[in-house]
């Protein structure tokens, strides 16, 4: 079945076209990734599927019902959440708070205790347990990613959008945040949309890639297909970017 | 000459009405981090409605200042749509002068009358006991204002009001209606301004527009709460009661224009060395000595 679907979407920003016919699609319960050079307008697409920005043309349809003009409230609420590529915690509040306006106005809750209990739960779900009180501007760049995917899951979402989680983390933390979003995954069973530039997380977890590039989706297969492809393998050398190389083989 | 009563009344109906309108104002401006600089506009509204439903309808304060609140919200509907969709410095100066622009559209109402200066009788028989009665209603609107900021702070509301403070576009893409929680706050706030209004218009007795609507009480509104701290009520209730006592004290040393150049630098002084205000200074200070929990949002006594 597919959850979402994206139509022909358009996005120019000034004279600059950045998206010129968009058209893919997400099945329900799998782990798409979304790979493409700096700039091609990975993060645009999230910000048009969550609402931030409307797409000059084409459609976004999500669970059957088009979501194209919807306000970002609205899409928050009917099951989409995302994160940021660079971060955007509440800066000023603790972890837990962090998670009480997802919770409270998205996620079904109604009363703060509850919402309370339940964000300790989600942050014992990425490991931030121990974290609860900090304040979230105080934590570390490993630390504020998962912090967002714990708020994110806050508005119990059926597709959850993540940008760049990986990106400036140390090997380590690349295991461990592999780890954690299998788990939120199986556990949640929610479907998730990847955009990475660590190829070796995006090998490993993915069912599906799909490649953008010059404001269009020039490939889409299985990882180990991707990695191979000539065309895809063009983009990244040509555009002198960071390459599909390197964790190919993982 | 003021009594000695007449003049501690003067200096405590101030300082609990300057507490209540810091108060108020913080819903917007402290939790959801919307400041405005012309709450006075709906001190004045208050005001004024109580003045115009006696002059007209003959009713008495206890009447008037709830009539007062409505009106101030209402008012604050309409201007706050168009005002909140600015943000930081451009929403400061629109309120500024929205609070000039509702000063002169008031006090140009036909029947009113305003710029001659309107007479309100006292509403007892003594006028010492019509202080002292106005003194304890004016109490009466800050025990209600401290009520209904608790209970945002508790709240579900609370939570979606940080939110907006700590990142708009965030919030959105959480499930809030950024702007009717904005206009929500706003309108509370300005109610609660507008009820303090009712009651000050009583207590001047001849109320014209340069008290009424004062500029002076909008940017120690916004001072006193920055001074107190603007997470919870308790920062500008601190914020007021400092701010009257320093500024009473200065003006008996030193009179008037002295007394305003050192009070200027005082409060530099103090956002300067206390950009969070005192109450977390405060705070931090009791923590070092005895171990509290962490301050969190919605805090209703327990933790989860
Ligand atoms: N709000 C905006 N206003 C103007 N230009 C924008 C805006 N958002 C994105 N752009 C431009 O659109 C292009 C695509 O940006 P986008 O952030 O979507 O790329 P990306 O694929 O996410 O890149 P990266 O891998 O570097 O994150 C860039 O040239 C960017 O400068
Ligand atoms: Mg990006």
């Amino acid at each position: 079945m597919t959850l979402l679907e994206l139509q022909g979407v358009e996005k120019s920003f000034g004279g600059l076209s950045v998206l010129d016919g968009v058209t893919f699609s997400v099945e329900t319960g799998s782990i798409q990734g979304l790979i493409g050079p700096n700039g091609a307008g990975k993060t645009t697409i999230f910000n048009i599927v969550s609402g931030l920005l409307r797409a000059d043309a084409g459609t976004v349809v999500f669970d059957g019902e088009e979501i194209t003009e919807m306000a970002p409230r609205r899409i928050a609420r009917r099951g989409i959440g995302r994160t940021f590529q660079i971060t955007r915690p509440y800066p000023g509040m603790t972890s837990r708070d962090n998670l009480l306006p997802g919770l409270l106005y998205a996620g079904g809750y109604d009363r703060v205790r509850d919402a309370r209990t339940r964000a300790t739960e989600l942050l014992e779900l990425v490991d931030l347990g121990a974290d609860a009180t900090e304040e979230s501007r105080s934590l570390t760049m490993s630390e504020q990613k998962r912090l967002e995917i714990a708020r994110a899951l806050a508005t119990e979402p059926e597709l959850l959008l993540l940008d760049e989680v990986f990106a400036g983390l140390s090997h380590e933390d690349i295991n461990r945040q592999i780890e954690l979003i299998e788990r939120i995954q199986s556990d949640l069973d929610i479907t998730i949309i990847l955009i990475e530039h660590v190829m070796e997380a995006t090998m490993t977890i993915c069912d599906q890639v799909g490649v953008l590039a010059n404001g269009g989706i020039i490939a889409e297969d299985v990882p180990a297909e991707i990695a191979h492809n000539e065309q895809v393998i063009d983009v990244y050398l040509g555009s002198g970017g960071e390459g599909v190389g390197g964790g190919v083989d993982a | 000459m003021l009594t000695q009563d007449q003049y501690y009344l003067s200096f405590f109906m101030l300082m609990v009405m300057y507490a209540s309108l810091s108060i108020g104002w913080n819903i917007l401006g402290g939790y959801a981090g919307y400041e405005s600089f012309g709450h006075v506009a709906f001190l004045g509204v208050g005001g004024y409605t109580s003045v115009w439903l006696f002059v007209e309808l003959g009713l008495e304060p206890f009447l008037t200042a709830p009539i007062g609140a409505l009106v101030a919200g209402f008012v604050a509907l309409i201007v706050g749509y168009p005002a909140l969709r600015l943000k930081g410095p451009y929403f400061a100066l629109v309120t500024l002068i929205i609070a000039l622009a509702v000063q002169v559209f008031v006090t140009n109402l036909p029947g009113l009358d305003a710029s001659q200066g309107i007479f309100l009788p006292a509403p007892l028989e003594s006028p010492a006991r019509s202080q002292a009665l106005l003194y304890l209603l004016m109490v009466g609107v800050l025990a209600v204002t401290i009520l209904v900021a608790r209970y945002v702070e508790r709240s579900r509301y609370g939570v979606g009001l940080y939110a907006i403070r700590e990142d708009e576009e965030v919030a959105s893409t959480q499930g809030i209606n950024t702007t009717n929680l904005k206009l929500g706050a706003f309108v509370v706030s300005a109610a609660l301004a507008g009820l303090a209004g009712g009651i000050y218009a009583w207590f001047l007795g001849f109320v014209t527009p340069s008290p009424m609507f004062d500029i002076q009480i909008s940017i120690l509104v916004v001072l006193i709460a920055l001074l107190g701290g603007t997470q919870s009520w308790i920062g500008p209730f601190i914020g007021a009661v400092l701010l009257r006592v320093v500024d009473e004290i200065l003006v008996l040393q030193f009179g008037g224009q002295a007394a305003q150049i050192m009070y200027g630098l005082v409060l530099i002084v103090v956002i300067l060395y206390l950009p969070y205000g005192i109450l977390p200074k405060l705070q931090q200070m009791a923590q070092n000595h005895v171990p509290r929990r962490v301050r969190t949002l919605g805090t209703d006594g327990e933790s989860g």
